[in-house]
């Protein structure tokens, strides 16, 4: 159920000073966060990691953090995207991660830290939406200022004025940002249509008929 | 295609709806944990930003010198009973105060040499029913002069907690990697006192996990019963870790005082001081910093 943002405000201002609040903060938001940094990252392990990091900040910064109107949903995505963002910079692309995992070991290698069944349920998850997971293939060789708009836009079903508030920039700037983003993306996915071994994809994005199909996602 | 029938299917595109309970009860358990330690720690943890600069990364010293994981038999820690889990509990709190109050520059250089997010150890630890307080322990660190070394003098050749949790002296594996005597001799000093915890993981091994007195974790220890014919053995931490960490004395850029509280080992990853990480330069380091301290 969502709040109302007057509820939500009283909440968060509850949660400053009352862990229970806080609790109920982040069973509100984990999912959101979690499914957002793992549609960054394409990988559980990892998103496990970022998330734990996100909220942890969260709960260290929560004192400092002013009402502004808007959700405090917004605080976190924007916690979750400078920790994406803070993970690639310190690391290497995660570009066809989970393939070169399935190449070279013919498996996931597991977190230690997780019951190896969540991460293979969860993985398995990513894996059948097969047209998202090409789409995420081209997304990660942008750069992360057109990643972050785009997965924020499309992928978390955010509007811009949303996706402007998460990023602290204006909405003209987003979407000038998605424009050239998905100019971008569309070049990549021209270039090299099939990053991966897709061949049980459906959605043809190059299809010229009036009515885009709705993706069936591995299912012929 | 043109760019807005993109723009059309990348709207109608169904991303995958996660769910993670596992993680979720986990995180949540250790931050509410953590949330109440949070507050009651405010003092220290304003102590902890003064001294911050002073300090970075040398819990990831401590921690990529101490960092073992031990394949084992019969590797059972004897029952303290008296310990409680809740103090245990309090012992995993306290540590997730204090990593949460680290500059995230040195929590990420820890969880990087640990190789795992130290939140989300923690986390996991807070949240075991068997968690328990084993004690305090000295952490061994063995130095053995290499007789055949021709580029160094010497080497640690492994680390082991010492007695009393039933863990017999392990028969480790060197270090790949040089330490003079004076840094071994400074590592030890850092290796007192560390609160040792056990707890089973869900993957059913046991984990140890050593808690120094700056509230860090400084040591993880997984322990894995195989067949009879285990045979044990201790590993440090990856030659690639190790390889890109250096330690280094804080001394000549501190006070006396300053330093006799914050005296230890320190490490840099590789990316952010490539000039003085060569494989082979403690020595080096040790001269420059006898020649500053003059």
């Amino acid at each position: 159920m969502e709040l109302d943002l007057e509820s939500e405000r009283q909440l968060v201002e509850r949660a400053k000073t009352e862990k229970e609040a806080f609790g109920q903060l982040f069973d509100r938001y984990y999912s959101k966060i979690f499914g957002y940094v793992l549609k960054r990252t394409g990988d559980v392990a990892v998103a496990e990691d970022l998330v734990s990091e996100t909220f942890f900040k969260a709960m260290k910064n929560i004192k400092k953090f002013q009402w502004r109107g808007v959700s405090f949903s917004a605080w976190l995505y924007r916690i979750a995207t400078n920790e994406v963002n803070m993970f690639y910079r310190r690391s290497k692309p995660l570009e066809l991660s989970i393939e070169a995992e399935h190449e070279a070991h013919g498996f996931d290698v597991p977190d230690l830290n997780t019951p190896e069944r969540d991460i293979v349920e969860l993985q398995d998850t990513v894996e059948r939406h097969a047209q998202y997971k090409m789409v995420q293939g081209h997304l990660i060789k942008l750069s992360e200022k057109y990643q972050e708009v785009i997965t924020l836009r499309y992928f978390e079903n955010k509007k811009i004025h949303e996706v402007a508030e998460i990023l602290g920039k204006s909405p003209g700037t987003i979407k000038s940002l998605l424009s050239r983003g998905v100019h971008k993306l569309k070049a990549l996915m021209d270039s090299d249509p099939q990053p991966f071994l897709q061949q049980d994809i459906i959605l043809d994005i190059d299809t010229e008929t009036d009515h885009p199909r709705v993706p069936t996602y591995g299912r012929k | 295609m043109d760019e807005n029938k993109l723009h059309h299917n990348l709207e109608n595109l169904e991303a995958p709806e996660v769910y993670n309970p596992s993680h979720q009860h986990r995180l949540r358990v250790a931050l509410l944990a953590a949330y109440d330690y949070n507050r009651s720690a405010q003092p220290w943890l304003g102590l902890q930003r003064f001294f911050a600069p002073l300090k970075v990364f040398s819990a990831s010293g401590v921690t990529v010198a101490l960092i073992v994981v031990i394949t084992a038999f019969g590797f059972i820690a004897k029952n303290q009973p008296d310990v409680a889990h809740a103090e245990a509990q309090g012992i995993i709190g306290e540590a997730l105060v204090g990593v949460a109050a680290l500059p995230d520059a040195e929590r990420e250089a820890l969880g990087q040499v640990l190789g795992v997010n130290i939140t989300t150890a923690l986390a996991e630890a807070y949240d075991a029913p068997d968690l328990r307080y084993i004690g305090k322990q000295d952490v061994e660190v063995e130095y053995e002069p290499s007789a055949t070394a021709t580029t160094a003098p010497a080497a640690v050749a492994g680390v082991y907690f010492s007695q009393g949790i039933g863990m017999s002296p392990l028969t480790p594996k060197p270090f790949n990697h040089q330490l003079s005597e004076a840094e071994a001799a400074r590592f030890r000093e850092l290796s007192q006192g560390v609160r040792v915890l056990q707890f089973t993981n869900a993957e059913g091994h046991v984990v140890q996990m050593g808690i120094g007195k700056d509230r860090t974790p400084v040591v993880r220890v997984i322990t894995v019963t195989e067949d009879s014919d285990s045979i044990m053995t201790a590993e440090p931490a990856t030659p690639e870790q190790l390889d890109a960490l250096k330690l280094k004395d804080e001394r000549q850029e501190h006070s006396k005082q300053q330093h006799e509280q914050l005296r230890r080992f320190y490490a840099v990853p590789a990316q952010r001081d490539q000039q003085k990480l060569r494989p082979g330069t403690f020595e080096e380091i040790e001269s420059d910093d006898d020649s500053s301290e003059e």
